[in-house]
């Protein structure tokens, strides 16, 4: 009884500043809160992309397995390469975009703060809405790349394709406002001294990485837009007997889609960049040809997006300006990788778990570089194409380059988040079986691929003789389960309880080590000067003394605002609404939407 | 999206300390966006061109479109791109009643020209072209549906700034905040003039 | 070390393509054993690209594990010295990598070039029409047409003709060469000349049977979208065309055979059951059934053995058959089916001139035995969810189940097995 007693009295408390804390995050301007809450919620995704992962591969584990489903099956593929695109590998940028690009060119906030707000709600409530799907049993079973006309009402007249068109659509809305605030932050809130050439190369990355978002996700707005109206209003764009080309959806598509690549990559390369030098206790190596190589990958990564359609007959002059093209990226792709073996050169070399993710991000995108190089070449790509030779080559990228990148960020900035290390037996632990496991699942499947076995397939018969590689492929999906439990063990094991780590304790050279570890929520208590690349290892003393000294007058910081959050309820609810296929249903979500809008604009900042 | 963007840049003028460039950053972060909103078109307008003359059936651009009144609401249009300037410049002197005259001229210009969009399409419709009628049909109406619904944001914008400029909350001190809405206002004003010689004149 | 085992891995890897090249017997669909000039150029640049990034591979991989390996960080060891770059370094590795994408550039785009020609006059026109999902093969050459194995004169090129009928689909036979997508073709304005196929050429040079199957994926049962191509001796194949046109006599129902499997027993008791009404809720399935009346899963579809070109026992029952043509002509089967010679000429679904000569039933979904057939008849979906034939036992895309009793269906599915 007196427990229970002792509990009603001491609840209300509690309650009051546990709402406290969720209104804080709800209503959140600060980047560094943004940037964890990005990471969260792709963490979370990536759990999820990982356990449809899994499923694809216990169905495939062995020949006409009936583990899943056809239909099934489709959903979990499509939703697969969605949630790691859209759902992993994008966002869990935007959260290092966040958390350190104003830390690191000595800004305070993002340019548009709110707007960065908005970014993540419309993000996490898209994110939700597709998923959600799941519950209705009519998740996207078009593939990600959605092709048409398969995801005409004819050939797909359930709700599936309609979560895909319009959830992405959401999510690319997001991206392109978050690529408009980096972009501004980057160009304008560089604190003095900090010219675009002593950037540090991850803010270069997210610099180049924003100007492909901008510019390549309206593309892939209006490819959904022309899909979600052939489907809702009954237009032609894709309907051949109209006379709409399926093939123009394609060439959207990918124009849409190979920028994306290098959005997703060129962060990588950034997290490296940062790392080695770090560790190897030498600067960068090529720091100029690093900027613009990365600038260049990006440039020519708009000039190659049929490379993915080459089985789509084009014409050999075509084929030709493409493979070459595409190759031409190996070029300054290969120089970078020199530079980061030239950085390690002559250096003094710690392993720590962050530093071994990045020597292996190097050696897993080698591999997957080069077998990107394969495909160039168009006419073998005719035999390699929607096979699993590319699924093994887009998973060394993508995991190999971008998730080895993202796990070593984590080993190597979570004392900055934190205050605290990682552990480092874990650590190393988590590193070998997921690098092992990650070979185990992909290296066998380029021969799964080059004997004959299509993508997409939800089985695959006897006579193929590929059970045993396919087996094989899928018992490394489980050694990688265990490197991705690992990490999160060592994740919540190391918040409370890791050893205390201090400002810079991997004796980096970027800002961002010049502050508290956390930030406060100010940053730096006045703005810093910089007159080096390496700021803390050339200058570090008058660095900390502006960091650390008084409070600059007349400092003012953007408040809290709920404007965002509701903003993003509004959006996504036209979205739902759009769905009843009742003509004023989504006008309730814009009415929502304008009023919050007003008071957005109105909001005192 | 064009929404929050316009939302983001209409309240009170930025707090930012000088910046790198000395650029404004609305100003800057306005044509970040513009830019994108740029591809945005650009892909509207390339796809309608490559539907060009794919149309199975009828009816055709060169039996609907009526060039003589969309040459007319297009230097509606225009006109409303001088009041831009216009306004804006009288803002800056301080000149109230003649910003808020010219303010209120783009918003009625602008509303004349969606007046004008409006009888088109429903000229349109009864003779038969509708978004499902064919390829024409289609990319017609959704090019010029998102220029429509972008001008109808902009005169909503417009809208609220003449508001705050009328009960005395926009100043010269903010000017800004009107000429960043102008930059919006010029950018569909130019996107126009590429769909009114894209779509009508080589028709 | 871990440089290591991924070089090792890699090492390891590349020994084993050279011996997938070998065993390509054992690997029905490998890219490593082509039959076709065609497969060869496609091979060529992929053998040149991968000694070139193998090249490539190895020193980097060389110089990570030396790097990682000769500095790290010893107790003793001074600050490492600060050195920013070296233009002489940078610019010769900025240089060999462009050489060797020429090196891999400059061949590529020569077979780019190559296998991507005209047809030749004297070439075979294939119309390939891909469809959810089963392949449509037309002869225009020759007015015939078939469905899921495609059959080619060796030594001849032919000449492929791509469109679909409704999504994307891809045509891969691995061991002929690369693969082509067939995609719905855009509806021109009257008068003006239909948008262009897509195409392929190639001649295949060793008789043989060749699997593949649908690469691009178009919906539910993408998977069991396979065909093969039956490459022949032209006199052989000469003889084929004749009996596709319904020309000549069709091959004299021979051997007796072992047919009387659990499948035509089981059948034969069913025989007593009525046929459901069209449109009417399904009959109870005796347990006897071995045709599983439930939508199963791919695993319980029989696997069809061997690669070569199974042909199937003809039925000893003359009368069977006889039988057989008679309902499959007055059913409704005819609707979507043709067969050469006969009244049959249904264009929606796939010919079935010279069925029993065919090694699957569904496009790939089982092998072509009487057991399969049956069970197709009475319920593809069965077999291939999603699949648009209507069975005895439920409807499909919109029709109604066939009118046909359990003895109506072996009769026909004796039939459709004779003909070859």
């Amino acid at each position: 009884m007196s427990t229970t007693e002792a509990q009603v009295t001491a609840t209300p408390v509690r309650r009051v500043r546990r709402r406290d804390v969720i209104w804080d995050w709800l209503t959140t301007v600060d980047h560094k809160k943004i940037g964890i809450l990005y990471g969260v919620t792709a963490l979370f995704w990536f759990v999820v992309g990982g356990i449809e992962a899994t499923l694809i591969r216990i169905q495939l584990a062995r020949p006409e397995m009936q583990f899943l489903s056809p239909d099934v099956y489709n959903q979990i593929f499509t939703m697969h390469g969605t949630t790691m695109v859209f759902l992993v590998g994008m966002p869990i940028a935007v959260a290092l975009f966040n958390y350190l690009v104003p830390l690191q060119i000595g800004a305070r906030d993002v340019a548009f703060p709110r707007l960065n707000a908005l970014s993540y709600w419309i993000f996490l409530f898209g994110s939700i809405f597709m998923n959600f799907s799941f519950f209705l049993g009519a998740a996207p079973n078009g593939g990600w790349f959605g092709y048409a006309p398969l995801t005409s009402s004819q050939y797909s007249p359930g709700l599936n394709i309609d979560f895909w068109v319009l959830g992405l659509q959401a999510l690319g809305a997001a991206s392109i406002m978050g690529g408009v605030n980096f972009i501004t932050t980057i160009i304008n809130l560089r604190c003095p001294g900090m010219r675009l050439m002593r950037m540090p190369l991850f803010t270069w990355m997210a610099f180049i990485t924003s100007f492909l978002i901008v510019t390549a996700l309206p593309v892939l707005a209006i490819a959904l837009f022309l899909v979600t109206f052939d489907r809702f209003w009954g237009t032609n764009f894709f309907i051949t007997q109209a006379g709409g080309d399926p093939i123009l959806w394609q060439h959207l598509f990918w124009m849409f889609g190979h920028p994306e690549v290098y959005i997703l990559i060129l962060p990588a390369f950034g997290i490296v960049s940062e790392i080695i030098p770090t560790f190897s206790r030498k600067p960068l190596f090529g720091y100029a040809v690093m900027v613009y190589s990365g600038a260049l990958i990006g440039l020519i990564g708009w000039g190659v997006w049929a490379h993915h359609m080459f089985a789509v007959g084009m014409g050999p002059i075509a084929d030709a300006f493409f493979t070459v093209a595409t190759l031409i990226i190996a070029i300054p792709t290969g120089v970078k990788i020199f530079n980061w073996i030239a950085t390690m050169w002559g250096g003094k070399i710690r392993l720590h778990t962050a530093m071994k993710y990045a020597i292996a991000m190097l050696v897993t995108f080698t591999l997957g570089g080069i077998s990107g190089v394969m495909h160039a070449t168009s006419p073998h790509n005719l035999q390699q194409t929607d096979t699993y030779f590319v699924v093994a080559h887009f998973h060394y990228v993508l995991i190999g380059g971008l998730i080895f990148a993202i796990f070593g960020s984590l080993y190597y900035w979570f004392p900055k988040l934190t205050g605290r290390f990682m552990s480092e037996r874990l650590g190393s632990w988590q590193f070998w079986i997921y690098f092992v496991g990650f070979h185990v699942t992909f290296m066998p499947q380029h021969w799964i691929g080059l004997l004959g076995m299509p993508r997409r397939i939800f089985t695959y018969y006897d006579e193929l003789n590929l059970g045993a590689l396919n087996l094989l492929s899928t018992s490394g999906v489980l050694v990688q389960a265990v490197g991705v439990l690992l990490l999160f063990v060592n994740v919540i094991y190391s918040v409370k309880r890791g050893a205390p780590a201090g400002r810079n304790p991997f004796g980096a050279s970027t800002l961002e080590w010049a502050t508290e570890s956390p930030p406060t929520a100010i940053n730096f208590n006045t703005t810093p000067t910089v007159h080096s690349r390496d700021p803390l290892w050339v200058e570090a003393d008058r660095i900390e003394a502006t960091v650390f000294g008084p409070v600059e007058p007349h400092l003012h910081m953007p408040p809290n605002s709920f404007w965002p959050f509701l903003t993003a309820i509004g959006a996504t609810a036209t979205f739902i609404l759009f769905m009843t296929n009742i003509w004023w249903m989504p006008l309730l979500g814009v009415i929502w939407t304008a009023v919050c809008v007003i008071n957005w604009a109105y909001e005192p900042v | 999206m064009a929404t929050a963007v316009a939302a983001e840049t209409h309240g009170h003028p930025p707090h930012h300390a000088p910046t790198a460039t000395g650029l404004n950053t609305w100003k800057l972060g306005f044509w970040v966006f513009l830019g994108s909103e740029t591809l945005f078109f650009g892909t509207l307008i390339s796809i309608y061109m490559v539907y060009k003359g794919q149309s199975v059936v009828g009816p055709f651009p060169e039996d609907i479109l009526d060039i003589p009144l969309t040459t007319l609401s297009t230097f509606v249009l225009l006109m409303s791109s001088l009041a831009v300037v216009l306004a804006l410049e009288f803002l800056q002197q301080g000149r109230r009643g003649l910003a808020l005259f010219w303010t209120m001229m783009i918003i009625v210009l602008g509303s004349g020209f969606l007046g004008f969009q409006a009888y088109e399409f429903t000229h349109f419709y009864k003779m038969g072209l509708t978004l499902q009628t064919n390829l024409f049909g289609s990319t017609f109406f959704v090019l010029t549906g998102f220029h429509g619904a972008h001008v109808t944001i902009g005169v909503l914008w417009l809208l609220f700034l003449w508001f705050d400029m009328y009960r005395g909350r926009l100043g010269p001190q903010d000017a800004l905040r009107l000429e960043v809405a102008g930059l919006y206002w010029h950018f569909v004003d130019i996107v126009w003039i590429v769909i009114f010689t894209l779509v009508y004149l080589m028709s | 070390m871990r440089p290591g085992f991924a070089t090792a891995a890699v090492l390891m890897g590349a020994t084993l393509l050279l011996a997938g090249c070998e065993a390509g017997d054992a690997y029905p669909q490998t890219t490593f054993r082509p039959v076709s000039a065609f497969g060869d150029a496609v091979n060529a640049v992929f053998y040149n690209t991968f000694g070139w990034t193998m090249a490539i591979m190895i020193v980097v991989f060389g110089l990570i594990l030396y790097a990682t390996f000769r500095f790290r960080e010893r107790p003793d060891a001074p600050h490492p010295e600060q050195v920013h770059g070296n233009t002489t370094l940078e610019i010769t590795w900025t240089v060999i990598p462009a050489l060797i994408v020429v090196f891999i550039g400059v061949p590529t785009v020569r077979t780019i070039f190559d296998t991507k020609r005209r047809p030749p006059e004297e070439a075979l026109v294939v119309e390939v029409i891909g469809h959810q999902w089963w392949w449509e093969f037309r002869y225009p050459e020759f007015g015939i047409a078939t469905a899921n194995q495609m059959w080619v004169p060796t030594g001849r090129p032919v000449s492929l003709q791509m469109r679909s009928a409704d999504v994307v689909h891809s045509f891969w036979i691995p061991r002929i060469g690369g693969k082509r997508d067939t995609n719905p073709l855009p509806r021109r304005r009257e008068g003006e000349p239909p948008a262009n196929p897509n195409y392929l050429l190639f001649t295949v040079r060793e008789p043989g049977h060749y699997l593949g199957q649908c690469a691009e994926f178009c919906g539910e049962s993408h998977a069991i979208m396979r065909m093969s191509v039956n490459a022949v001796e032209p006199a052989d194949f000469d003889t084929w065309v004749g009996r596709m046109s319904g020309v000549a006599p069709a091959a004299p129902a021979a051997a007796p055979t072992a047919a009387a499997d659990t499948a035509t027993a089981a059948a034969a008791t069913a025989e007593a059951d009525t046929a459901p009404a069209a449109g009417q809720q399904e009959p109870p399935v005796p347990a006897a059934q071995p045709a599983a009346p439930q939508p199963a899963r791919i695993g319980e579809i029989p696997v069809p053995t061997g690669a070569g070109n199974p042909f199937v026992a003809p039925m000893d029952d003359a009368a069977l058959v006889e039988e057989g043509e008679r309902i499959f002509l007055s059913s409704a089967c005819v609707a979507c089916h043709a067969v050469a010679g006969t009244t049959a000429v249904g264009a929606l679904g796939p010919a079935l001139t010279l069925y029993g000569s065919r090694p699957y039933v569904g496009a790939g979904a089982g092998e072509n035995s009487l057991e399969n057939l049956i069970r197709w008849i009475r319920d593809p979906q069965s077999m291939k969810p999603g699949a648009r034939m209507p069975g005895t036992l439920r409807g499909a895309a919109g029709m109604p189940p066939t009118n046909l009793t359990d003895a109506q269906v072996r009769a026909i599915a004796a039939y459709l097995l004779g003909l070859k």
